[in-house]
C-alpha cells in the first residue's frame, strides 16, 4: 500500500473515531472535533531577465518582472480531533504553488499528540519543524505580520515538514514560560531550478529548541543536524560527476571538485537565535542564523533579520532589513588542461559545468522592505510589501536562475496579500 | 436656572454611568475547587500557555464572539491586544498543533449556561449578567 494511501485510510479512520457524541450535548468536555482553515490570495511582481523569485527552491521563479498569482497564494484546511483529554489528532492539508504536488505532498500535518502530564507533550507522524520562529506556519499569512517571512531568511529551509516525532515539555519560569522541544524524523522535497528537478532527501533530522515567552518577549534558540542521503554527490550534480570521474586521469585537479560536489552521508548543522518584542503598539522581531555544512558545494551562510512594526488602529507599519551571506569567496575553477583533440572540448565543457555548479548554490544578497498590515475585520487581513533586494554577481542562490549572474543585481518585489483563517 | 443646570448634569452623569461598561469577571463552575485566578493565570489559561486548573484537570475555555464587546473588552485589559491580533496569535497556535482557541459561545447566556453544566469550564462575562449559579475566580479591569 502507498503512503498516500495508507494517509487517506488513517484520515477517514480518525474521521469516525472522532464524530460527535450527540448524548453529551449539555455536558461537554472539550470540543470534540474541528474544521478551521485559511488561504492567502496573493499577487507577487518579481524578477528579473536571469533571476527568477521564489518563495523556496520547490517553486518556479517569477521572471521579468511579470506578475504571479500564484507564488504567494495557498489555502489550507486542518482537522483536528480530541479523543480524550490525552490523545488527539491533527492533520492539515494545504494546497500551494509546488513543483511536485500530490496529495503526498499537501499534507503538511498528519499527527497523533499524547499529554503524557501537564508540561509534556509527545506528537508522531508529519509535523512541522520548530528551528526558526515561523518555520512551523510559514504558510498561515494571518498569523503574522509580512507578507511572507523574510526570503533571506527563510527560503534555505525548503522543506515543510518533517516525518517523526517529537516532545517538548513546557513550564512556568520567571514571568513567563519556558518550553523545550526535541524533535527527530526525516524529510524529502522536490527542488525546482533552471527547467530541472532534483529530489532532495534528507534522513535523519535531529532538532533542538527552547523558547522563553511572556506578554512582551519571545526568545528562541535552537539547533539542528541534518544528513542528506542521497545520490553520492548533491543532487542534480551526478551526471557531471560521472564524467569528472571519467576524466580523472587527465584532469587530476578534478578530484578535488568532486569531493565539493559529494553529499551522501555529509552533515548540515544549523544553529539560530530569535528575539521578538511586543510593547502595545510595537512589534519587533530579529533573528540570526548559522548554517554549516561539509557539503563544500554548499558551503556556510550566515543569515538574519531586523524587524521594526508600528500598530496605528487596525493597521501594522513595517520596515525590515534582512541579510544572507556565503561565509566562504567564490570557487574558481581552474581551466582544464590542454590535451589536444579529441578530449579537449570535452574537457572544456565540463570545466564550464563544474564552474556553474559551484556559483549556482552561492547566496549573497540583501533587502530592504517597507510593508503595510491592515486588520479588515477580525479574520481578515490586507498586506503589501516592497522588498528592493540587492543580489550580489555569482550569489543568486535564493533565486531559480536562468544563468549565473555575472554582475550585481538590483531586484524589486511588489506584493498584494489577502490573508483570512476560518 | 442653577437647579435645572444642576439637573441637567446629574442626568447627563447618570446616562453616562449606564452607558459605561461594566467590569469583566472571570468565572468557573461552583464545584471547581479554584477559588481565586492571578491576572497571570488567567492570561495563561487565555494564550494557550497553560490548558490545566491547579488541581490537574483539563480547563475547557469559553470565549465570546469575535465581534462581542466582552471579548474586545477582556482581551484589551488583559493583554491589550484587539480581537484580530489574539486571532493571528490563535492563528499560529492552532495551525502548528500547539493549541487550540477556546471554544466558541453563540452569547453570555450560552456561556453561563456551559459553566453551570461543566465542573471545569471556564469563561468570563459582564458583571451585569452574573448571578450565584457560578462561581467568580477573578476580574479584568
Amino acid at each position: 500500500m502507498s503512503r498516500t494511501t495508507s494517509s487517506i485510510t488513517l484520515i477517514c479512520a480518525l474521521l469516525l473515531a472522532s464524530m460527535p457524541d450527540l448524548s453529551r450535548a449539555d455536558t461537554i468536555e472539550q470540543q470534540r472535533f474541528r474544521i478551521s482553515g485559511f488561504g492567502t490570495l496573493g499577487a507577487v511582481k518579481s524578477g528579473d531577465e536571469i533571476l527568477g523569485f521564489t518563495q523556496g527552491l520547490y517553486q518556479e521563479g517569477v521572471f521579468d518582472g511579470d506578475w504571479s498569482y500564484k507564488s504567494n497564494s495557498n489555502l489550507g484546511l486542518q482537522l483536528d480531533a480530541n479523543f480524550n483529554n490525552r490523545f488527539s489528532a491533527t492533520f492539515q492539508l494545504v494546497a500551494k504553488e509546488r513543483v511536485e504536488n500530490g496529495l503526498e505532498e499537501s499534507l503538511e500535518w498528519a499527527f497523533l499528540r499524547f499529554r503524557a502530564t501537564q508540561s509534556v507533550t509527545l506528537r508522531a507522524g508529519r509535523l512541522g519543524p520548530s528551528n526558526f520562529m515561523l518555520s512551523d506556519y510559514r504558510n498561515i499569512g494571518f498569523a503574522y505580520l509580512w507578507v511572507r517571512p523574510p526570503t533571506e531568511f527563510y527560503n534555505i529551509l525548503s522543506f515543510d515538514y518533517i516525518d517523526g516525532m517529537d516532545v517538548a515539555y513546557s513550564t512556568p519560569l520567571g514571568t513567563g514560560t519556558a518550553s523545550a522541544k526535541f524533535q527527530v524524523g526525516k524529510t524529502s522535497s522536490t527542488f525546482a531550478r533552471s527547467d530541472n528537478r532534483y529530489d532532495v532527501k534528507i534522513n535523519p533530522i535531529y532538532l533542538g529548541t527552547l523558547v522563553w515567552e511572556n506578554d512582551l518577549w519571545q526568545t528562541q534558540v535552537s539547533a539542528a543536524l541534518i544528513e542528506f542521503d542521497s545520490d553520492k554527490y548533491v543532487a542534480g550534480t551526478q551526471q557531471l560527476a560521472e564524467l569528472l570521474e571519467g576524466v580523472g586521469g587527465l584532469w587530476p585537479a578534478s578530484q578535488s571538485y568532486l569531493d565539493g560536489m559529494e553529499s551522501d552521508g555529509r552533515h548540515t548543522r544549523y544553529y539560530s537565535f530569535g528575539i521578538a518584542y511586543t510593547p502595545e503598539n510595537w512589534q519587533i522581531q530579529s533573528e540570526m542564523s548559522y548554517i554549516d555544512t561539509n557539503v563544500e558545494l554548499y558551503g556556510s551562510l550566515r543569515t538574519g533579520y531586523l524587524s521594526v512594526g508600528r500598530h496605528i488602529g487596525p493597521t501594522t507599519a513595517y520596515v525590515m532589513l534582512a541579510k544572507a551571506e556565503r561565509g566562504e569567496d567564490r570557487k574558481t575553477i581552474e581551466p582544464a588542461p590542454a590535451v589536444g583533440p579529441p578530449l579537449q572540448p570535452l574537457l572544456d565543457v565540463l570545466q564550464v559545468n563544474t564552474q556553474y555548479v559551484y556559483d549556482a548554490t552561492q547566496v549573497n544578497q540583501q533587502s530592504a522592505s517597507l510593508g503595510l498590515r491592515w486588520n479588515i475585520l477580525y479574520n481578515l487581513a490586507a498586506k503589501t510589501q516592497w522588498d528592493r533586494t540587492w543580489v550580489e554577481a555569482y550569489g543568486g542562490g535564493f533565486w531559480d536562475q536562468k544563468a549565473i549572474p555575472t554582475e550585481d543585481a538590483t531586484i524589486d518585489t511588489f506584493t498584494i496579500n489577502l490573508n483570512y483563517v476560518f | 436656572m442653577q437647579k435645572l443646570f444642576n439637573i441637567a448634569m446629574l442626568s447627563i452623569l447618570l446616562l453616562v454611568a449606564a452607558r459605561a461598561p461594566a467590569g469583566i469577571v472571570v468565572i468557573v463552575n461552583n464545584e471547581n475547587p479554584v477559588s481565586e485566578l492571578s491576572k497571570r493565570e488567567i492570561i495563561d489559561l487565555y494564550m494557550g500557555r497553560n490548558l490545566y486548573f491547579s488541581d490537574g484537570k483539563l480547563a475547557l475555555r469559553l470565549d465570546h464572539p469575535p465581534t462581542s464587546g466582552e471579548r474586545e473588552q477582556f482581551y484589551q485589559t488583559l493583554v491589550k491586544k484587539s480581537v484580530a491580533q489574539m486571532n493571528a496569535y490563535w492563528a499560529k497556535l492552532l495551525f502548528t498543533g500547539r493549541a487550540s482557541p477556546p471554544l466558541l459561545m453563540g452569547d453570555s447566556e450560552q456561556l453561563l449556561d456551559t459553566v453551570r453544566n461543566n465542573r471545569n469550564a471556564i469563561g468570563y462575562i459582564d458583571e451585569s449578567n452574573l448571578d450565584d449559579s457560578v462561581k467568580v475566580v477573578g476580574r479584568v479591569d
